[in-house]
């Protein structure tokens, strides 16, 4: 799902931008002092986070406002490319970065609160080149040629397992790609293929396979107090269970 | 006149219903189901016919479910990947149940199952989970209890040939009290790894000899482990042309740090009770319980985490991997070092997983010779100085089915029936022959099995052996594995890069222990939650006998014993 984020063309600030004013309006002053507000860093993602100058509030973004509407934690959101954010979250007091995995390699760099967002990778094709083997096992398309994004965790996984990937920058390649032949099968999660599907006016089949589950978490500076980290994780929770993350889920993906 | 049609109608519904369970499948299934006993499925402990009869009621079970996909999830190893490619398939063709079955690491699996206990939304329809964590399941009312779901809501999609009396682990995914909560899929023990071939070299075993004055064979405490490990790493050096190390470890401050400790590192060295599986009432991770209550892990409350027995454990392993492991091995992880055996320049490895053994018996490495045979073997661990007879001794891995309440019960339903077909007898030999992780005794007992011991290594033998008893799972002490399982690599990590002494690191992790489960007892109710013991003087407690012992001032010498002589220990 989330790929490399694109370089220094992203604008790192979002003041001025309608979107910005929105967040940051809707950030929850609380009574404690400045120095308790929260940085969070994110990357551009649509239709996660979107570039500041689209007016649009993605998936994460309507997660982040609600969730600390809910602790009433103040907080500020700022975009960064996912690499420098991650590194920014980790050497920066009282910043946290999301929305990101939750890896054996960064499990000691940061506290954790998880799983902000879920999501399940499938194999998308188009109805105008369908595949015409049906895929019971991941392996039944070991044959097929898999278009992904470059950074992509779940092109990855399926590279190391010694499939055919070919990853590219852009996701909308992709979606080209499979319309012209050029590739059998496209790894993406659902949102995101709706979304990109919606906006190039190209068609896809339903996913052959719905084969791998992310989940995707806020990676928090370990200066940040237990006791923060914890009233974040239980509100978290709290929006699980009382169907908001549902909901948001569905305005994304009915 | 309705009134009638309406009876009628009604006698003809159920009586169709209850016939359509014994209508006979068609011949095309009958070809299939025939085509993968004979190709598939052998050899097998049940006759074709037996076989047949199996997936006949998987089939007829299955009905309900056709056309449902059901997705589970578990761990990589090659056991999972031939479930997932192959016998989800052959399940699907032979019932309609459709399973996505997800390979991934280990500590993702938990991951998810936390994420859906947490968020109560249903991610998996079942989880091939290790029954590490079977000290949560049981007080959490978060899983199902499969007795009773066998004996009542799952009775009907229980397979009457399951045969649990077969599995030769269940005392691992039991309550204390006997309640089954989880059923093993699979099983690998952690065990000494040696280079055979060395160790019957006469140019070495003369020099060791003149150097120690014992023979160059199994170790069977860790005195001769280090001595051996000292032999070729200060002694030898140079072996056939390359650097050779006779030790081999991994160190970096990563989560794979934490089970390179928590996989029982602390009963090899004999810090808890006697027992089995784990410990009463002091257990491998050096927590006390009272009944079924964890009381403590310090010392100062009964426990053990940081007792001399704890803390020697640690200190040996930090002292090894200084001096007798390749330089590199501090900063390895646990896949990084994972590589290294198979490059032929390890003399021994006190703590390996036997999962491994397939990859270490591919042809055309250095430690296999050309017929196939490795040129390594396996044997039970060598024991620490406080290791008593009747202790646990090692860790065994044993990946299970896991059910959370959470998870519909038509999904659990036909999750079930797929989690049967992967451990039925029509399925278990052939299975075990491929990843090599036995769970039935009748497997274990089978010709086919026994007659690849020399291709194995020993693994054939340890199965056969009480061994299988001894080397244990993570137990029922541990009420939230999760919440307590970083504590190791963050502390001991901190030990071995010389931050703080391990008896700082012990006394912290220690008290850390204590703290969390205070926080547990809490949130969790029960007569198993935890409720502490009053601090007290270390001295009360290591002056008690059993768990937490008082350091010892004299140690055993070292000792070895030849390979059949070690096995034959623990028949």
């Amino acid at each position: 799902m989330f790929g490399t984020s694109r370089q220094a063309s992203v604008k790192p600030r979002w003041h001025g931008s309608l979107v910005a004013a929105i967040l940051l309006t809707m950030s929850m002053i609380s009574t404690a002092n400045e120095l308790d507000e929260i940085k969070l860093v994110s990357f551009v993602d649509p239709p996660y986070m979107f570039e500041p100058d689209q007016n649009k509030a993605g998936l994460v973004a309507l997660i982040v406002e609600k969730l600390f509407q809910r602790t009433r934690i103040a907080y500020k959101l700022e975009l960064m490319p996912k690499k420098r954010a991650i590194i920014f979250a980790e050497t920066n007091k009282n910043t946290c970065v999301l929305p990101i995995e939750r890896s054996q390699e960064r499990e000691v760099k940061f506290s954790w609160i998880s799983p902000v967002l879920i999501s399940t990778t499938g194999l998308f094709s188009s109805p105008d080149n369908p595949i015409k083997k049906p895929i019971i096992t991941l392996m039944d398309a070991q044959d097929f040629r898999i278009g992904s994004q470059l950074g992509s965790a779940s092109g990855e996984y399926l590279r190391a397992l010694g499939f055919k990937v070919e990853a590219v920058p852009r996701n909308t390649a992709n979606l080209h790609k499979l319309k012209a032949g050029r590739i059998d099968l496209w790894e993406s999660d659902a949102i995101t293929a709706r979304y990109i599907s919606q906006k190039s006016g190209v068609m896809l089949s339903k996913s052959s396979l719905d084969f791998f589950t992310h989940l995707y978490a806020i990676g928090c500076n370990l200066s940040i107090s237990i006791d923060k980290i914890e009233l974040i994780r239980d509100a978290l929770m709290a929006m699980y269970r009382d169907g908001t993350i549902d909901k948001l889920n569905n305005e994304f993906n009915p | 006149m309705l009134r009638l049609v309406f009876v009628v109608l009604q006698v003809f519904l159920i009586t169709a219903s209850a016939s359509a369970e014994q209508m006979p499948l068609s011949k095309n299934w009958q070809a299939l189901a025939e085509g993968f006993i004979k190709n598939e499925f052998q050899p097998s402990t049940l006759s074709e016919k037996e076989q047949l009869k199996e997936l006949k009621w998987f089939a007829h079970a299955a009905k309900p479910y056709r056309g449902q996909q059901i997705r589970v999830v578990s761990e990589r190893i090659d056991t999972h990947f031939y479930e997932a490619n192959v016998l989800a398939k052959v399940f699907y063709e032979l019932t309609g149940i459709h399973v996505v079955h997800e390979i991934t690491g280990e500590d993702d699996v938990i991951k998810k199952m936390q994420a859906q206990i947490s968020t109560g939304r249903s991610l998996y329809d079942a989880y091939i989970n290790d029954s590490d964590l079977i000290g949560f399941h049981i007080r959490a009312d978060t899983t199902l209890r499969l007795d009773t779901f066998m004996k009542n809501e799952g009775k009907e999609v229980t397979l009457p040939t399951l045969d649990l009396k077969d599995f030769i682990g269940l005392d691992f995914t039991s309550s204390p009290e006997g309640h089954l909560y989880q059923l093993p899929d699979q099983q690998f023990a952690n065990l000494y790894w040696y280079r055979a071939d060395w160790f019957a070299r006469p140019s070495l075993r003369k020099k060791f000899y003149s150097i120690y004055g014992y023979e160059l064979d199994v170790p069977q405490n860790w005195q001769a482990y280090e001595d051996i490990a000292e032999f070729f790493s200060v002694h030898i050096k140079n072996l056939d042309g390359q650097r050779v190390w006779g030790h081999m470890d991994y160190g970096k401050r990563d989560p794979s740090l934490g089970w390179r400790i928590s996989d029982a590192w602390l009963s090899l060295a004999g810090t808890g009770d006697r027992g089995l599986p784990n410990g009463i009432p002091v257990d491998d991770w050096g927590i006390r319980v009272d009944g079924c209550r964890p009381v403590g892990a310090s010392v100062a409350r009964g426990g053990a985490l940081n007792s001399p027995a704890a803390i020697y454990a640690v200190e040996k392993y930090v002292e090894w991997l200084d001096k007798y492991a390749p330089p590199q091995a501090k900063n390895m992880n646990f896949t990084e070092a994972g590589n290294w055996l198979v490059k032929g320049n390890i003399a021994q490895q006190i703590w390996w997983y036997s999962a491994f053994t397939a990859a270490l018996t591919k042809p055309g490495t250095a430690i296999v010779y050309k017929d196939g045979t490795p040129k390594w073997k396996m044997a039970p661990s060598p024991k620490g100085a406080y290791w008593q007879q009747g202790m646990k001794l090692g860790y065994q891995d044993a990946g299970s089915w896991t059910f959370l309440t959470s998870t519909p019960l038509d999904r659990i339903k036909a999750a079930w029936l797929y989690a049967q077909f992967l451990v039925s007898k029509t399925v278990s030999l052939k299975k075990t022959l491929v990843g090599l992780t036995p769970i039935r005794l009748s497997d274990i007992e089978s010709t086919e099995f026994i007659e690849r011991a020399n291709k194995l290594g020993g693994l054939v033998e340890f199965y056969r052996s009480r061994g299988r008893n001894v080397w244990t799972p993570t137990g029922s002490n541990v009420p939230d594995y999760t919440k307590l399982s970083n504590f190791w690599w963050q502390y001991v990590g901190d030990a071995v890069a010389g931050k703080i002494s391990v008896k700082s690191a012990m006394d912290g992790m220690a008290n850390a222990f204590d703290t969390v489960l205070t926080k547990i007892s809490e949130k969790q109710d029960g007569e198993c939650s935890p409720k502490l013991n009053p601090k007290t003087f270390e001295t009360y407690w290591l002056e008690k006998p059993g768990a937490p012992k008082a350091a010892l001032d004299k140690f055993d010498p070292p000792l070895t014993l030849p390979y059949k002589e070690a096995i034959r220990v623990w028949n």
